[in-house]
């Protein structure tokens, strides 16, 4: 396999193109390794061992009893940081919703607004949450 | 004094002025609404005297304006929603008020002026709510429909 790098100052998006002679199995596992291949993954603890997460696999990050977790479709995650910090590192899409969490804008299914004032927010995997009032515009801003 | 402190006695004493001047203007709208002119109700100004009447006027006044500042933290609040902030907040902003215009006679010290001053802030509180509840609603249907169009559609 050969393995070429263009260098061009005007591509916004890094593209990765793989051409072969046909589609087979090895293409279709690369393609795979390809797409789940994301830089600076987060390590997520649950029961003893740790896990690369891939940021696009988060759906919210969360701090409870002084502790972070992170939710994905398949587990709640510990993670060693500080809220503020992972904010620093997150790419554009995830945003803040409250002083003690920030979600996966990609993995926000509605958001509704109740009697009681509070606005609430559904996410994929079942996953429900308050949206502070002071970062709604944040929110909505992260959607655009 | 650190930041937060200065920060604090600057709200304070702005809330104070403010409510300074919301409650002598209410008096001396009511003054004029009356005839009688003035800044301070005369059956107040009879009470303690002229001079008396507007320093316990402008005391109290500023007093509800703290009042009123203070307790719009619970705005701030995330554990609150808009209802139960607007509610909280009226309630002790509305029995400061009630108290104070009783103090200083806005309210003539009967039973149908103070009905009037009552449902007069209940209707203040009631359009803040409105106002509020309803730009949140609206802001919220715009998120939903840029979801719908990040997600493709999709629910």
């Amino acid at each position: 396999m050969r393995i070429e790098f263009f260098e061009d100052k005007n591509v916004r998006e890094t593209t990765v193109t793989i051409q072969a002679a046909s589609y087979s199995e090895d293409i279709a596992e690369l393609i795979d390794a390809i797409r789940g291949f994301t830089p600076h993954p987060i390590d997520g603890y649950s029961e003893g061992s740790v896990t690369k997460l891939r940021k696009d696999s988060i759906i919210r990050i969360y701090a409870k009893d002084k502790r972070v977790y992170a939710d994905t479709l398949d587990d709640t995650y510990l993670l060693k940081s500080t809220l503020y910090r992972l904010e620093e590192e997150l790419p554009d899409n995830f945003v803040r919703i409250s002083n003690s969490e920030i979600v996966n804008a990609d993995r926000i299914i509605r958001m509704d607004l109740n009697l009681i004032g509070t606005i609430r927010i559904y996410m994929e995997g079942n996953i429900e949450s308050f949206v502070s009032r002071r970062y709604v515009s944040k929110v909505r801003r992260a959607l655009t | 004094m650190n930041k937060t402190a200065k920060r604090i006695i600057a709200y304070t004493l702005a809330s104070f002025i403010a409510g300074v001047i919301i409650g002598d203007g209410i008096a001396w709208m009511m003054g004029m609404a009356s005839g009688s002119g003035g800044l301070v109700s005369s059956k107040f100004a009879d009470e303690l005297g002229e001079v008396g009447a507007i320093v316990a006027q402008t005391v109290l006044s500023g007093i509800m304006g703290v009042i009123g500042f203070m307790g719009s933290y619970v705005y701030h609040d995330e554990r609150f929603g808009i209802t139960t902030a607007t509610l909280l907040h009226g309630a002790v902003t509305i029995s400061a008020i009630m108290i104070i215009s009783t103090l200083c006679w806005w309210n003539g010290r009967t039973i149908e002026g103070a009905a009037i001053f009552f449902g007069m802030m209940v209707l203040v509180y009631a359009f803040v709510w409105f106002s509020m509840f309803f730009s949140s609603k609206i802001e919220v249907q715009r998120i939903n429909e840029l979801i719908q169009k990040r997600r493709g559609g999709s629910e």
